[in-house]
């Protein structure tokens, strides 16, 4: 596929989406606004793992971080003033958390939507780098470092709520959130901010730090004995990565009305990774292509045969490994790519001819 | 007394109780050209990693311009000013041949100033120059992926100088290359023993010989000898532990 034809698509997918509130069903629009919430974690991944060949399994902690952070701030405003909030008082406690009180403040929950997942992200980060942690350790580490926080939410019944997560929000910034105009609302801002995001992305990827991530990936000895941090960098990847997580997981949290720990644990984030993968990793439209049509195709074929679900997932994973290691998106590219080699055939050909 | 750029004073590096070097000690003058030959396990690929702090010695020290550098994490290291090419073509596969040696010439290197697009006019520079130093002019926007095995091992030649670092350090710079890649690459790297110093390893005879300068033997961790080639080739225990013969050869044939 040319660039032109690319380019097409993309106009005529996003003219789609602005316009999606005028034709679909109120059921469908959901779906897709929430689907639209979760691609924004793809951005991170794609970055992460497609770029700086750092594969992630624990996503679900950013995500998470972000999706709690403004929880606290909904729960509280959907409490009397002076109150507890309800779970607070089935579990016997007696005042609000230290850590909870900030969160009345909508700007400060706002603002740790975003600082919370990145600064987590980057000490993470930080700590596994800076020991030239690779490859399948760092999958493993991440993968155990989501385990543990949900395992942690689930046992503090009194301070997150435990296994029933956060629920029953009215209000945020003066809007009655289970008003009729909303959904169409948070829709359009879920694809403003989707729309920002893969924007900025896309732009950082083009500057000179896109490409030390993509050299970084391919041989990180050699760039750094050029004179680079390699660390540094994978730090700045895995904490914008991590950030792009916490919008998302904020965002999807005001589709759903709720946050739990079943919603951000190991198959949640394993799965968003198989979307990516499955769309094409290395490419922003195919990491956010895939999570889309994952997840739409998801809530059908579930719907239709429950138990085949899990069953097709895991076969498409396989498929992705052995067949497209690239994706769909690399697969689209692949012709591009194919042109080239020829001539390098060529060229060994007229040597051997000559010998 | 001419100034000395690098000096290693009675490294020794040990791995898991083998001592790959011992007790050794090497100067290299600036703007020398200086070949490091032995035959294989002699420390010669070892000794490059210590200098460019890849492996830690441990006793003994490095110094640069007169400061050590034995405790420098890597990448300081090479901001100093000392490059290594290795062994195996060590380009950046995803990225053109362009951005291999844009990546390769930045000044700025910390994450900060990389959030940059484009490249200044000065770098932009540098690059068309190294492009034509390496002859890979045809092949600017090529992936590196895609050039021949002789191709990817110019272009790093071009990645390592791009900096303008004073020491160079080249190991088997011509490894898979065919003899006339070879002639073009001393040639190559004559052009450049001027501007910078260059420690260059390699076992090709044929290439020393065109190198044409002063030659280091190393044997199991050590400085073995010093001279030029042909002093070196009429030494009997040279060619011994190089070749492997014993000294009395009363019954060779050939």
């Amino acid at each position: 596929m040319n660039r032109s034809a690319q380019t097409v698509l993309i106009g005529v997918a996003a003219l789609a989406l602005i316009f999606a509130p005028l034709y679909l069903g109120a059921y469908s629009l959901t779906l897709l606004g929430r689907v639209l919430a979760l691609s924004i974690a793809a951005i991170g991944i794609c970055v992460v793992w497609g770029r700086g060949g750092i594969l992630s399994l624990g996503q679900g902690l950013f995500f998470g971080l972000g999706g709690y952070a403004l929880a606290m701030h909904l729960k509280l405003m959907a409490t009397a003033k002076g109150e507890l909030p309800d779970f607070m008082v089935y579990n016997g406690v007696e005042a609000l958390p230290w850590f909870w009180k900030p969160f009345v403040s909508a700007p400060f929950a706002l603002l740790m939507v975003l600082i919370l997942p990145a600064a987590a992200a980057g000490l993470i980060a930080w700590l596994m780098f800076r020991r030239r942690i690779t490859g399948v350790y760092v999958s493993i580490i991440t993968q155990a470092l989501v385990l543990a926080f949900v395992t942690w939410l689930n046992g503090s019944q009194g301070l997150t709520s435990g296994t029933n997560g956060i629920t029953d929000f009215q209000m945020f910034l003066g809007i009655n959130l289970r008003g009729e105009s909303v959904a169409r609302g948070l829709y359009w801002v879920t694809l403003l901010i989707l729309g920002l995001c893969l924007a900025a992305t896309a732009l950082l990827l083009r500057t000179h730090f896109g490409a030390i991530l993509t050299a970084i990936k391919d041989n990180e000895n050699r760039v750094r004995f050029l004179g680079y941090n390699p660390a540094a960098y994978k730090i700045a990847a895995f904490a914008l990565g991590g950030l792009l997580s916490g919008v998302s997981g904020a965002l999807y949290t005001l589709h759903l009305g709720t946050i739990s720990p079943a919603m951000i644990g190991v198959t949640f984030s394993i799965e968003l990774v198989v979307w990516v993968a499955l769309g094409g990793r290395s490419s922003l439209i195919g990491a956010v292509g895939g999570l889309i049509l994952g997840n739409l195709a998801k809530d059908k074929i579930s719907s239709a045969a429950p138990d085949a679900w899990l069953y097709v997932m895991g076969g498409l994973f396989v498929l992705v490994v052995l067949v497209l290691p690239q994706g769909v998106a690399g697969l689209l590219n692949h012709r591009r790519v194919r042109r080239t080699v020829p001539s390098v055939r060529r060229e060994v050909k007229e040597v051997t001819d000559i010998a | 007394m001419p100034e000395m750029l690098l000096d290693v004073q009675g490294v020794t590096v040990s791995f898991d109780g083998f001592k790959a070097i011992q007790n050794l000690s090497l100067t290299v003058e600036k703007g020398s050209l200086r070949v490091l030959i032995g035959p294989n396990g002699a420390g010669k690929s070892t000794l490059l990693d210590t200098i460019i702090g890849k492996v830690r010695p441990v006793s003994g020290d490095v110094r640069y311009l007169g400061q050590s550098i034995t405790r420098l994490p890597e990448y300081k290291i090479a901001t100093l000013g000392i490059c290594r090419k290795f062994q195996a073509p060590g380009v950046l596969d995803g990225l053109s041949v362009r951005e291999n040696l844009l990546v390769a010439c930045k000044r700025g290197k910390g994450v900060l100033a990389s959030f940059k697009l484009g490249a200044a006019a000065s770098e932009r520079a540098r690059v068309d120059e190294l492009l034509s130093l390496t002859g890979l002019q045809g092949k600017a926007g090529m992936l590196a992926a895609l050039l021949a095995h002789g191709e990817k091992q110019w272009l790093e030649i071009g990645m390592v100088v791009a900096a303008d670092p004073q020491l160079l350090l080249l190991d088997e710079p011509t490894a898979g290359m065919t003899a006339q890649e070879t002639a073009q690459t001393a040639e190559l790297i004559r052009a450049l023993a001027g501007k910078h110093t260059v420690l260059v390893i390699d076992h090709d005879m044929a290439f020393v010989e065109l190198l044409d300068a002063p030659i280091t033997v190393l044997h199991q961790g050590q400085v073995f000898r010093e001279g030029d080639l042909a002093t070196l080739r009429a030494d009997a225990d040279v060619m011994e532990i190089y070749l492997g013969r014993p000294k009395e050869t009363p019954h060779a044939q050939a």
